[in-house]
């Protein structure tokens, strides 16, 4: 039997795949032959391999496990928070009217600001002195709570935490809020008839319809938390004391230093951790999700 | 009674929390005027003196490099934006009609890219050995690559709601896959495309890290350039913030013009249509 032709061309794949191929798929492949290798700044044509040794200093040393400790901090924190309120706000904001729709739209504006301009837009506000927060905690009389927040290690983290979650909150709202239109509203009528009380909806009704919403939300929040970079580097450049370092600012400085073994070798590793920790939260939402 | 008053108290929190995403723009917005000492103090009163320093604004845009910036986000951002609907289009048709072993491992390929994070350190010695270090060209493609992965997604989505037997017809009619792609198909994605621009191009222009890593300062888009300029202007305040106006009053426009399309993008995917 002759294969009949396919009318929908392969070749049309071509530009996608060919820059994808150099640009893409290369260099994933290439860095982890690099992470074996001292290629560095100074000996920039000259590349050798050096067997474990990158991974072995690696692994050694104090700040990378700071890092990746901070890291994961952040992007638990981050993605916690950010649904918690994403959905509140979501909740807040479903039903139709000009409020909402005003409120949507501001809640969602910042992420149209690129995130180093956020950075350098709360490193006023967090200012220990004149700086808004500041201004207002002294105002309402809560001087205890005024804190020198990035400058102080205890409260930093905690701080750039607070900026993310400001940034794209919005984002997870929005997800949710048209998560929450795609339900028929006969299941809600059904719920009502059965005597169930508001947040008995939202618990037995939604959440279970809305699961496919949460997989979306986390997977997106915990990549965007472990890839954290300006954030950091905008506000503290991983400081005081390495309280903020994460693997993104880790990586950056090594290859500030020119050594490019070294950095690919924190490259690969930074890639494991995130491919792995995707695929064990991808696979716990998956078994989670409901047809309707 | 009680849920009059529950309604109230709803209204008066919701309405803090808008406060809380309007009063830092505001901050922003209002301290670009004053004068550096006020400035510095950060306060959220209009200036003491009721005079607005429009001449902040001049200052910056003579100094803070913000035409190279501009210029430098709109040839980088357009370019890269523009290939990547081109091949991303097509990609997503072909992926979205043929149901092939390879074109899902193709579209997995893609898929990865949204998780994986860039492999700055060899994309570095790929860029170097190609000779497109620190050029226009170079940053254009990594780019392209970057926002290839969510274009071919939406793409494919997309895609996949055209009835295939408009394709037949078309052949029938005479049509060659290039002509069926262009005549056809691509005016019916129109859609996704404005949500591809839309998305891809606010991606690139705010991109913190590849330009960092790729290329020098005088090829930096405005968010990076307002960056630098905040490091040498640490003690001047009014200007930081002008600077920052400059830099986000296009994007805030943009977003109230095209919200429709910038939100429906971005929670595209996420939602069982």
């Amino acid at each position: 039997m002759k294969k009949k032709k396919s009318i929908y061309a392969w070749w049309l794949l071509l530009p996608a795949i060919l820059i994808y191929a150099i640009f893409f798929i290369i260099p994933n492949v290439a860095g982890m032959a690099l992470g074996f290798t001292d290629w560095n700044v100074y000996f920039f044509d000259d590349i050798r391999f050096n067997g474990l040794e990158n991974f072995a200093r690696l692994f050694g040393e104090k700040t990378f496990w700071i890092a990746v400790k901070n890291t994961f901090y952040f992007a638990i924190m981050t993605v916690v928070l950010k649904n918690v309120l994403g959905f509140l706000l979501a909740l807040a904001v479903r039903r139709e009217s000009r409020f909402n729709s005003y409120l949507r739209t501001v809640i969602f504006l910042p992420i149209m600001i690129s995130s180093i301009v956020v950075c350098i837009i709360f490193v006023s506000i967090y200012n220990p002195s004149t700086g808004i927060l500041n201004q207002f905690l002294n105002g309402i009389g809560l001087h205890a709570l005024a804190k020198s927040w990035l400058v102080d290690e205890r409260y930093a983290m905690n701080a750039i935490v607070a900026m993310e979650v400001w940034q794209w909150a919005g984002l997870n709202m929005l997800i949710f809020y048209s998560g929450m239109q795609a339900i028929p509203s006969e299941y809600y009528e059904a719920a009502k008839i059965d005597g169930a009380s508001y947040w008995q909806e939202v618990r037995y009704v939604m959440l279970p319809l809305m699961v496919q919403s949460f997989t979306i939300t986390f997977i997106f929040s915990i990549i965007s938390g472990l890839k954290v970079f300006s954030q950091v580097y905008g506000t503290t450049n991983g400081g005081p004391a390495d309280s903020t370092q994460v693997m993104a600012t880790f990586l950056y400085r090594s290859f500030s230093h020119g050594h490019y073994g070294y950095s690919a070798a924190v490259g690969f590793v930074f890639m494991v951790l995130i491919m792995l920790f995707s695929a064990i939260v991808f696979g716990i939402l998956r078994k989670k999700e409901v047809e309707y | 009674m009680a849920g009059r008053r529950k309604f109230i108290i709803a209204r008066v929190l919701l309405f803090i929390v808008s406060l809380v995403y309007i009063i830092p723009v505001w901050m922003v917005l209002i301290n670009s005027f004053k004068v550096t000492a006020e400035a510095n103090m950060m306060g959220i009163s209009l200036p003491s003196d009721m005079v607005f320093h429009f001449e902040n604004y001049r200052e910056v845009i003579r100094t803070g490099g913000i035409i190279r910036g501009f210029i430098n986000g709109i040839i980088e951002s357009l370019l890269s934006v523009i290939l990547i609907i081109i091949a991303a289009s097509a990609a997503g048709f072909v992926i979205a009609r043929r149901n092939s072993r390879l074109s899902n491992a193709v579209f997995m390929l893609f898929i990865m890219g949204l998780i994986v994070p860039v492999a700055y350190i060899p994309t570095y010695l790929v860029l170097d050995r190609l000779h497109l270090l620190d050029t226009y060209t170079g940053i254009i493609l990594i780019f392209t690559t970057y926002g290839l992965p969510q274009s071919v997604f939406l793409y494919v989505q997309f895609a996949k709601t055209i009835p295939r037997e408009l394709d037949e017809a078309a052949i029938l009619d005479g049509c060659s896959t290039m002509q069926l792609f262009t005549r056809v198909i691509f005016p019916l994605l129109r859609p996704t495309t404005a949500t591809v621009f839309v998305l891809s191009f606010v991606g690139a222009w705010n991109d913190v890290m590849i330009p960092m890593f790729f290329v020098n300062g005088n090829k930096w888009a405005l968010p990076l350039t307002v960056y630098n300029f905040y490091g040498g202007y640490m003690k001047s305040w009014n200007l930081v913030f002008a600077d920052i106006m400059l830099t986000i009053a296009p994007l805030i426009v943009v977003y109230l013009l095209a919200q429709r399309q910038i939100v429906s993008g971005m929670t595209a995917g996420a939602v069982k249509g």
